[in-house]
């Protein structure tokens, strides 16, 4: 989707191209063991670790070539020890990425071994593959006589055309980093702004070197990342924004920002239509008799129409892929073309509606305060007067459901804003509300039938809505036979025992039924390891019914925020009948009640209790989250909740004759 | 709709499939070049019609070339129904050259060329041809008759000029629809082998190599006449094995003194032989690191030892060489093996060419004892094969001209597997251990390579996912490992565990169920969805020995009875043994797995043992308060 902007940031190039005096040697030519050689105490967080990083160093210059044309130049250099034979695995083969680069300007690597001889591998002797499958173009090579000991040094840097509109580089990885350097430099007219991220710290302009500009920020120690459960740990990884601010020599403030992308994203959207594109939308509009309805029906029926008829392919050579009258008689467009026919059939159909572009809030955070176009990736259109949002892209996702990750996050809404007769683009960054629990539903109801008590069978009945049913909703009619005997099976059978299905079936699921009714399962297996015999007794296993739960009974110590992919809500009931002669005990097991508070509020919970009836034993659970994140303090108490599930899991209760 | 290319049975028989082969053809000319030699091209035709909606996400394609495979004249049209019946076709031109990503290869020159088509509907057609000539007629070769979707009709001719002679082999070809015929004209001899509705094969994880299951046919050049005189090429074992040979001959000469004197300051003069050959070859596989870079005659030429070892890393010949070379400089004959793994069903006697192969160790003779060495498969003791040669026949070189084809063994099932034996105690309704859990064979083995793979800071979540048993609430308070590195001994963990909630108290009892691991509970065979015999690794024997302390004030009021099944490659077996007295009880669950491979047939009866077993795991312990 990075397409679209690419066109206007042609414009803002020209501005900074040019001849200008460069009597300077290019950095990466500098100092290039400038901080290799600094010894350090280790940390102590850094125990256990495969390897560490002694020296790491980033340097990113923007330079103009003879021809007046500005190139960016990306350095990187790292130094690391070999202190384990696993050690040797993770470093014996050395891949250079080179997607989105001109080409690698040099590129040395380097082993000293223990007894002192070095190994140079220079970029003659590195092997490039152009079209690595699913991963574009490397330079790569294998690093020889490595042993236990030997030192590893690689320095390289990759020239590639200018990226300046807010870009970013991550520094912190999966192993510790000692010694770690930033730097930016540029011509003297170019000023850039920075924002640190984590750990990292706002890199400072350099007094000594006076011939550019040159900003740089040190670290002496960057902890390794670490994942744990529902954790996500990559929008706050130590990482440094920077963008280009200011042309002086053209006089040119803030040029990252956030009015450009509005207008032009807005501009480039809203071309005048063709005559034919206006008789094409009407022409559907007209069929499907959208000026009978409401506003929200409309957009509803315009989403559906498009999301059932239009089919999404991407880099694909197939000619008028955003062409709106194309599109409408093929039933092909790419990801852009889609955005184009949603708001341009909006307009026409009399609908307010606002383009938001946001980006993906397990990547990156959006932060309202630095505006950088690296936030703005993904489409998503809002609708002022009814207040839903829809994406356009996603052929899965109907009015109400968004994917998750483009919500519980902040987002730039281009409002319409007409002037002297012209409509533009102007930006405001809102927060993008995330969906409440009570609308993505696992709602299941188990009937037990222990007639055979050796076999007992159990009937399921699971409906479900929101997130819980939307990536497979959309798809249940697409799928071959054996994708979709494979999701009923795991839907009927999700103890992940010996479990065997006996039948299984499903209702609404017909792509008219996404977000209207909800994705039915019906089923029933047999279940023999549901009882334990006891001598004259039987174990009921009936915590075992709802499946193996996630739990985190051995997470302590925690370390990153708690996150959650979006909130959703499980509604059980059990339902058994209680065999003649017999009588049940142990039925407290099944009353529970854990909940989790923030300010006051319930944002989580568990409960259960149960009811004996007419010789039938119901219980009942119900287990909610309504929030997407957690701060780390609050741990324990989501750990309790996702616990209690797990606890419910085992419940056990013991039928003895009377 | 598409009752123009299928009859109504067709629709019917293939209507759970995307899409059929209606044609398949392959034609391979073997003519001679001006060099005197063999010289093999072979045509392609696919015609795969689609069958349903799902057609749109099958928008690319691929072909592959190598060193090996020149492709040309590659053409692919496709053929869109119109809604007047007739079909546009669309000439496809958009082909990206993609290097392939093998996580298990580091560098080769496999290169594929994919093959984008606009979007494909239900009933939409394709025809893809390409020429491919072989630049070496040693790797020819093979054609399968099947594919991922079902063939309607297809064909392999192969036209070879009389002046040669070839050989073939067909496989699998019992309950398919496949006639063979034999023509010949003035300068050829033509085979050809058509056939037709072959099921679609669509491999499986765990399942038996498919070209044991699906109908091929291998392929030799056995000799050719060139000016009268006569070249054998693979007529028979030994001409196999002079190629082979001359591949290793010239790398295998070439001498090193530094390697050499390595070789000898690893080793010292009371070492008996075995011991000798024993720390040489654990040394290569250790220090000498998998990287297969296959590209040119990189394929079947090993790397000089010399450089392997300066670069520490290498591809299995490259090891294999540098095993048998260093061997040699401590005085000691170790020999070169060329054999394939259970991938490659064949033999070398039925067919002598290449394509049996695609492994390289080495072997070493002591006495009556015959050890294959294997540097690739690290943490192996060099008393056993790697798992994947088990059963395999291996092709010992024996200097020029000399070579000896034997079996490698399939080791039995009580030198591998794992015993757990706990003392288990009860506190409240937890349930607490002190065990030690010994590994052997291969079961060591693959544990002892996923502890390389560990970092310290994982490793304790590491054992406690190897070690966890009775349910997720687990916790594994304490471990020690002994012999961890030294191959010869098997690898023993000593542990403490405990899982609260595990035990059921209710009124006066307690509810225990002391079979804690329940290996092997649920773990039947989905007959719905696997189709073909299954492949196991290695023979095993799974043993779990756990001995409860009775709490006292309590005596054992029920306990449950002995069991077991015999079948001819497995058995079950659960044991109870009381000491009232003592106030203990032993429980001895014994699981002895003597097959390699189970065949799909008897997939039923597998479930029926396993649920049998399910309901002897079922039955608990209770205990009652005397008070």
């Amino acid at each position: 989707m990075r397409k679209i902007l690419k066109g206007f940031i042609v414009c803002l190039m020209l501005g900074i191209t040019g001849v200008y005096a460069q009597d300077y040697p290019p950095a990466f030519y500098l100092n290039p063991d400038s901080a290799s050689g600094v010894p350090f105490e280790k940390d102590v967080s850094d125990t256990g670790v495969v390897e560490r990083l002694l020296y790491k160093e980033k340097i990113i210059e923007y330079r103009y070539d003879d021809n007046g044309e500005i190139f960016e130049y990306q350095t990187e250099r790292w130094k690391t020890k070999i202190e384990s034979d696993l050690g040797i695995e993770d470093y014996n083969k050395i891949y250079i990425n080179l997607n989105d680069a001109i080409s690698l300007e040099h590129a040395e690597a380097r082993v000293t071994k223990t007894n002192g001889e070095v190994i140079v591998i220079g970029k003659d002797q590195m092997k490039e593959e152009k079209n690595f499958e699913e991963y574009g173009r490397f330079y790569f090579f294998a690093l020889e006589g490595l042993e236990v000991g030997s030192v590893i040094e690689l320095d390289y840097t990759i020239i590639k055309n200018p990226g300046y509109n807010g870009t970013r580089f991550i520094a912190q990885e999966d192993v510790p980093v000692y010694n770690f350097k930033f730097s930016l430099l540029s011509p003297e007219h170019l000023i850039f702004e920075f924002n640190p991220v984590g750990t990292a710290i706002m890199p400072v302009k350099d007094t000594v070197d006076t011939l550019r500009n040159h900003w740089h920020s040190e670290l002496a120690y960057i902890q390794a990342y670490k994942e744990e459960p529902y954790s996500n740990i990559r929008p706050s990884l130590s990482t440094y924004y920077y963008k280009l601010d200011e042309n002086t020599a053209h006089n040119k403030k803030n040029i990252t920002s956030y009015s450009w992308a509005a207008q032009n994203v807005y501009e480039s959207l809203h071309k005048e239509l063709e005559k034919s594109d206006i008789k094409s939308l009407d022409k559907v509009s007209k069929s499907l008799g959208l000026s009978k309805m409401d506003e929200e029906d409309r957009i509803k029926a315009i989403e559906v129409y498009i999301k059932t008829n239009v089919f999404m392919v991407e880099d694909r050579p197939i000619e008028g892929l955003r062409n709106i009258t194309s599109i409408l008689s093929t039933g092909l467009a790419d990801d852009y073309g889609l955005t184009i026919l949603f708001v341009n059939w909006f307009k026409r159909a009399g609908i307010s509606y606002q383009v938001i572009l946001t980006c993906d809030r397990s990547v990156q955070s959006f932060d309202k305060d630095f505006e950088s176009y690296s936030f703005l990736s993904e489409y998503l259109i809002y609708f002022p007067k009814t207040g839903g949002y829809i994406t356009p892209t996603n052929r899965l996702f109907r009015y109400g459901l968004i994917p998750s990750e483009f919500s519980g996050t902040y987002g730039m809404f281009i409002l319409p804003v007409e002037v002297g007769g012209v409509t533009m683009g102007v930006p405001k960054v809102k927060w993008i509300p995330a969906v409440e629990s009570y609308l993505s539903v696992d709602s299941t109801v188990y009937e037990i039938d222990l007639e055979d008590i050796n076999n007992p069978k159990i009937k399921t009945n699971k409906s479900l809505t929101g997130y819980e049913s939307v990536f497979l909703h959309g798809n249940m009619v697409h799928f071959n036979e054996e994708q979709l005997s494979e999701i009923k099976e795991g839907m009927i059978k999700n103890i992940r025992d010996d479990e065997e299905i006996i039948s299984v079936e499903t209702e609404n699921t017909a792509e008219t039924d996404v977000g209207i009714k909800p994705l039915v399962f019906k089923g029933e297996i047999s279940y023999p390891n549901l009882v334990s015999v006891a001598g004259d007794n039987y174990l009921i296993h009936i915590g075992a019914i709802i499946g193996l739960q996630v739990e985190l009974y051995q997470e302590n110590n925690r370390v990153n925020d708690v996150y959650l992919d979006y909130n959703h809500t499980y509604d059980r009931t059990i339902i058994m009948n209680i065999p003649e002669g017999y009588q049940l005990k142990n039925l407290e097991s099944l009353e529970m009640n854990i909940n989790f508070e923030e300010d006051g509020e319930e944002k989580m919970a568990f409960v259960s209790s149960y009811e004996v009836k007419d010789r039938k034993l119901i219980v009942h659970n119900v287990e909610y989250y309504n929030t997407l994140k957690l701060d780390r303090e609050d741990f324990e108490g989501f750990k309790k909740v996702i616990n209690a599930a797990a606890d419910f899991n085992k419940a056990v209760v013991i039928l003895t004759k009377n | 709709m598409n009752a123009q290319q299928l009859s109504l049975e067709e629709i019917d028989k293939y209507k759970n499939e995307d899409a059929v082969f209606l044609a398949h053809n392959t034609d391979i000319t073997i003519e001679m070049n001006k060099a005197g030699k063999p010289e093999i091209s072979s045509s392609y035709f696919y015609k795969k019609l689609f069958l349903n909606s799902r057609a749109r996400y099958y928008y690319d394609d691929a072909i592959y070339e190598s060193y090996i495979y020149k492709v040309s004249s590659l053409k692919i049209n496709q053929y869109d129904l119109l809604p007047n019946g007739k079909y546009k076709k669309t000439k496809i031109t958009e082909i990206d050259t993609v290097k392939p990503f093998d996580a298990t290869v580091f560098y080769d020159d496999l290169i594929s060329l994919k093959i984008n088509l606009k979007s494909l509907k239900e009933n939409s057609y394709t025809e893809l041809s390409y020429d491919e000539l072989m630049t070496d007629y040693h790797f020819f070769g093979r054609e399968n008759c099947v594919s991922y979707f079902p063939i309607l009709k297809g064909y392999v001719e192969v036209r070879v000029n009389k002046n040669i002679q070839l050989a073939y082999q067909e496989h699998h070809f019992d309950d398919h629809d496949i006639q063979f015929t034999k023509k010949e004209d003035k300068n050829y001899l033509i085979y050809r082998w058509e056939f037709s509705n072959i099921d679609a094969i669509r491999t499986q994880k765990k399942m038996v190599s498919y070209l044991s299951v699906s109908p091929n046919i291998t392929f030799q050049i056995a000799s050719y006449t060139h000016h009268d005189e006569v070249f054998e090429v693979f007529s028979d074992t030994n001409s196999m094995y002079s190629w082979y040979y001359q591949k290793i001959d010239t790398v295998m000469q070439q001498e090193n003194d530094s390697l050499k004197d390595f070789t000898l300051s690893l080793i010292d003069e009371d070492m008996s032989e075995f011991e000798k050959v024993k720390v040489i070859y654990y040394w290569v596989q250790k220090n000498v690191k998998y990287i297969a870079i296959e590209y040119g005659d990189g394929g079947v030429v090993p790397r000089p030892p010399r450089l392997v070892y300066s670069r520490r890393y290498g591809d299995c010949k490259d090891m294999a060489c540098l095993t048998k070379k260093m061997i040699g400089y401590a005085g000691i004959e170790a020999n070169l093996v060329w054999i394939g793994t259970r991938d490659i069903p064949y033999k070398f006697r039925e067919v002598p060419s290449p394509v049996v192969t695609n492994h390289m160790i080495c072997s070493y003779r002591d006495g009556e004892d015959l050890y294959f060495l294997d540097a690739t498969a690290s943490n192996t003791p060099i008393s056993m094969p790697s798992y994947a040669i088990q059963g395999k026949e291996a092709l010992i070189e024996k200097g020029s001209g000399a070579y000896q084809i034997v079996d490698v063994p399939v080791v039995t099932s009580d030198q591998s597997g794992s015993v757990d034996s706990c003392l288990l105690k009860i506190k409240g309704t937890t349930l607490l251990g002190e065990c030690q859990c010994t590994f052997k064979g291969f079961s060591a083995s693959s544990l002892r390579q996923m502890i390389s793979m560990k970092s310290d800071k994982d490793k304790h979540e590491f054992y406690s996912n190897v070690l966890n048993k009775g349910s997720n609430r687990f916790v594994l308070t304490s471990y020690e490992l002994h012999d961890a590195n030294n191959l010869d001994r098997s690898l023993r963990i000593s542990y403490k565990f405990k899982i609260d909630n595990y035990i059921q108290q209710f009124e006066n009892k307690y509810y225990v169920n002391i079979n804690v691991s329940q290996y092997l509970r649920g773990d039947k065979f989905d007959l719905n969805t696997f189709k073909y015999d299954f492949e196991g690794d290695y023979k095993f024997i799974d043993r779990e020995i756990n001995v409860l302390q009775v709490p006292d004030n309590y005596k054992i009021s029920s306990v449950p009875e002995n069991w077991s099944l015999i079948e001819e490659d497995y058995k079950f077996d659960i044991k109870y043994d009381v000491e009232q007295e003592e106030g203990k009880i032993h429980m001895d669950r014994n699981i002895d797995i003597d097959y390699l491979n189970y065949p799909v047939e008897r997939f039923p009866e597998w479930n029926k043992s396993v649920d049998k077993l399910n309901q002897n795991y079922k039955k608990v312990v209770v205990l009652e308060n005397r008070l």
